[in-house]
C-alpha cells in the first residue's frame, strides 16, 4: 500500500478531522450560548 | 471522487443525516419555542435567533451527552465483561498482552507511531478512544447544564419566580429528569445490541455474526 500521501488516506484523515472539529466546535458553541445566558 | 465517496461511505452517510436532522430540529424547535413564547405574551424569534438560543442548545446537548456516555460505557464495559454468544463481546474475559496489541517492541513497521514508543505515549494512545469519548461526554453534559440553566432561569423570570444558581440547577429534579430520560434509552439499546445479536442476524453487516454462525459463537 502507498504511504500516507495518497488521496485516499488524506480523505480518511479529512473525515476524521472534520468529525472531531464539528463535535468540539458544537460543544464550544453551545457552552458560549449557555454561559452568556442567551435564552 | 467515486472511490473517495465509497471509501468513506459510512462517515459521509451519518454526517449527512446528522446535519439534516440537526437542521430539521432547528425548524421544529423554533416553532415550539415561538408557540410557547406567543402563548405567554412574548415575542416570536427568527430561525437565526433560535439557533443561538439555549432552548436549542439544551435540546441538542442533552441528547448528545447520552450518546457519548453510551459508547464510552460500551467500550469500557467490553474490556472487563463478556456476553457469551454476542458478536459485540470478546470470547473470554481478560486483558490483552503487549504482543497481542502490537505495541512497544512488538509494534510492526506500519503500526501507528504512538504504538511504537512503548512509554507513556503508547499508554495514552492505547486509551485515546476512551479519553476522547469521555471528554466529549463531559463537555456535552456540562454544556447541557449551562444551556439548561439559562433556559430554566428564563422560564422562571417569565413566571416571576426565583432563578437558580448552577449548583442548584445541576442537583435539581429537572436536570436529572432531562439527563436520566436519555441515559435509560441508551442503556437498554446497548444491552439489546449485546443480547439480540446472539440469536438474530443482519446479513452483510459488520455488527452481526455470519448468518450460519452458531448461537454460542462469541465475537464476529
Amino acid at each position: 500500500m502507498a504511504r500516507a500521501t495518497s488521496n485516499q488516506e488524506r480523505a480518511v484523515k479529512g473525515v476524521f478531522l472534520a468529525y472531531l472539529f464539528f463535535i468540539l466546535a458544537g460543544i464550544v458553541y453551545f457552552w458560549v450560548i449557555g454561559l452568556r445566558g442567551m435564552a | 471522487v467515486r472511490t473517495l465517496l465509497r471509501d468513506n461511505g459510512l462517515s459521509l452517510f451519518f454526517g449527512t443525516i446528522f446535519l439534516a436532522t440537526l437542521i430539521g430540529q432547528a425548524f421544529a424547535g423554533q416553532r415550539v419555542y415561538n408557540h410557547e413564547a406567543v402563548a405567554h405574551g412574548g415575542e416570536a424569534v427568527s430561525l437565526g435567533r433560535y439557533v443561538v438560543s439555549s432552548h436549542y442548545g439544551q435540546a441538542v446537548l442533552e441528547n448528545w451527552q447520552s450518546e457519548w456516555l453510551q459508547f464510552l460505557l460500551f467500550i469500557l464495559a467490553t474490556m472487563w465483561l463478556i456476553q457469551k454468544g454476542s458478536p459485540e463481546s470478546e470470547p473470554e474475559p481478560g486483558m490483552s498482552t503487549d504482543k497481542e496489541e502490537k505495541i512497544g517492541r512488538y509494534a510492526e513497521a506500519n503500526s501507528p507511531r504512538f504504538a511504537k514508543y512503548g512509554d507513556w505515549r503508547t499508554t495514552l494512545y492505547s486509551y485515546s478512544l476512551l479519553i476522547v469519548f469521555a471528554m466529549i461526554f463531559l463537555g456535552s453534559w456540562l454544556g447541557q447544564s449551562f444551556t439548561g440553566l439559562t433556559e430554566h432561569n428564563a422560564e422562571q423570570r417569565e413566571h416571576g419566580e426565583p432563578t437558580k444558581a448552577w449548583a442548584e440547577y445541576v442537583t435539581s429534579a429537572e436536570f436529572w429528569e432531562d439527563t436520566l430520560q436519555n441515559w435509560q434509552s441508551e442503556f437498554i439499546a446497548v444491552g439489546a445490541i449485546m443480547v439480540f445479536g446472539i440469536f438474530l442476524r443482519a446479513r452483510h453487516s459488520a455488527e452481526s455474526k455470519r448468518v450460519g454462525d452458531p448461537h454460542d459463537k462469541t465475537g464476529n
